[in-house]
């Protein structure tokens, strides 16, 4: 068995000196202008299974950010393995075009991530309104009660919604010069909660975090937390589903 | 390591998970890797090995008056990795 963890365009670039899983040496494939990077699996037990262990995990990642200090990557989602090489080289070829366009399409950049959080939970509750938040233990007592809870909830969460929007308005109108492309995504709960993922050319780092910050003196109710840079996770979309991952749900 | 930095620590964490389990690419591998054991995973690492989202959740049932599942704090301050 072998695992797979990043696609990279084909160079003289060596290997970095970092082992895969189960301290296996990294190995590359390579087909036309692309390289995939991959270590042999050692089986335990004979079983065909890979334990998503902390271990596992968190190597996967250093390859990957090994990899990223010298070339383009494409981060491979965790848990990709093919029984040989010939099994890999063909998945190369099949995806060929995609590999190439998105390596053009995040080479030389990284990924930053922001959330954004009420600093107290309490704050996040609509200020103009008392809303009542229906209490999970106690059923309603008629369908009249029903409809009522559930249209406070409806209510609130729309409320919480425009909070989130007038923030990624915020966000977008400050950091998109900054950056190449991005993605929001708002999470609706008591606790104003916004994920965002920036994709940014990797000298642009610094100007980039300097804005954030300028941002977070402005929002002293709100708590931020910035990370990176990460391998372009959230701008590659080559999905050729391996299974069904709400099993970790 | 003083509380903040461990949060951050965590948080950090939790933001690799979220990628390095549901993003990058996807490709059709030969085998299945085994996710079916959360609770192995969870409980060897608490609130790390899991998705930002059931971060969330697990906030949002603290909040709400239910258990909060151990780990469910989460504050954060600006920090680069």
């Amino acid at each position: 068995m072998i695992y797979l963890y990043g696609i990279t365009d084909y160079s003289a670039t060596p290997l970095p000196d970092i082992s895969g899983l189960g301290d296996a040496p990294l190995l590359s494939l390579a087909s036309r202008d692309v390289l995939a990077i991959y270590s042999r699996l050692v089986s335990s037990g004979g079983a065909d299974i890979l334990l998503a262990t902390q271990d596992n995990l968190l190597k996967h990642e250093a390859v990957l950010e090994a990899l990223m200090a010298n070339c383009t990557v494409l981060p491979v989602q965790f848990g990709s393995v093919y029984s040989d090489e010939s099994a890999l080289e063909a998945a190369l070829k099949d995806h060929h075009a995609s590999f190439v366009s998105s390596l053009q399409r995040v080479r030389g950049k990284v990924e930053l991530s922001l959330r954004v959080l009420w600093k107290d939970e309490n704050r996040s509750q609509p200020a103009t309104e008392t809303l009542h938040q229906p209490d999970k233990e106690s059923a309603p007592a008629n369908g009249r009660a029903y409809l009522l809870a559930r249209l406070q909830t409806q209510q609130a969460d729309q409320v919480r919604r425009q909070h989130a929007e007038a923030m990624i308005a915020t966000l977008k109108g400050s950091l998109d010069a900054l950056c190449k492309e991005s993605s929001f995504r708002i999470l609706l709960d008591p606790f104003l909660s916004i994920k965002t993922s920036f994709l940014v050319e990797k000298e642009g780092v610094p100007a980039f975090c300097r804005a954030v910050k300028h941002q977070i003196s402005t929002y002293p109710d709100l708590r931020f937390v910035l990370t990176g840079p990460w391998p372009p996770y959230n701008f590659v979309s080559i999905c050729d589903e391996p299974f069904d991952r709400s099993l970790l749900q | 390591m003083s509380q903040s930095v461990a949060d951050n620590k965590e948080i950090v964490l939790v933001d690799l998970l979220d990628r390095i389990l549901y993003k990058g690419v996807i490709l059709r591998g030969d085998i299945t890797i085994s996710v079916a054991n959360v609770d192995l995973i969870y409980l060897g690492l608490k609130l790390l090995l899991t998705s930002v989202d059931k971060v969330d959740e697990m906030r949002r049932q603290a909040v709400w008056g239910v258990q909060p599942q151990p780990g469910s704090r989460v504050t954060v301050e600006t920090e680069s990795r």
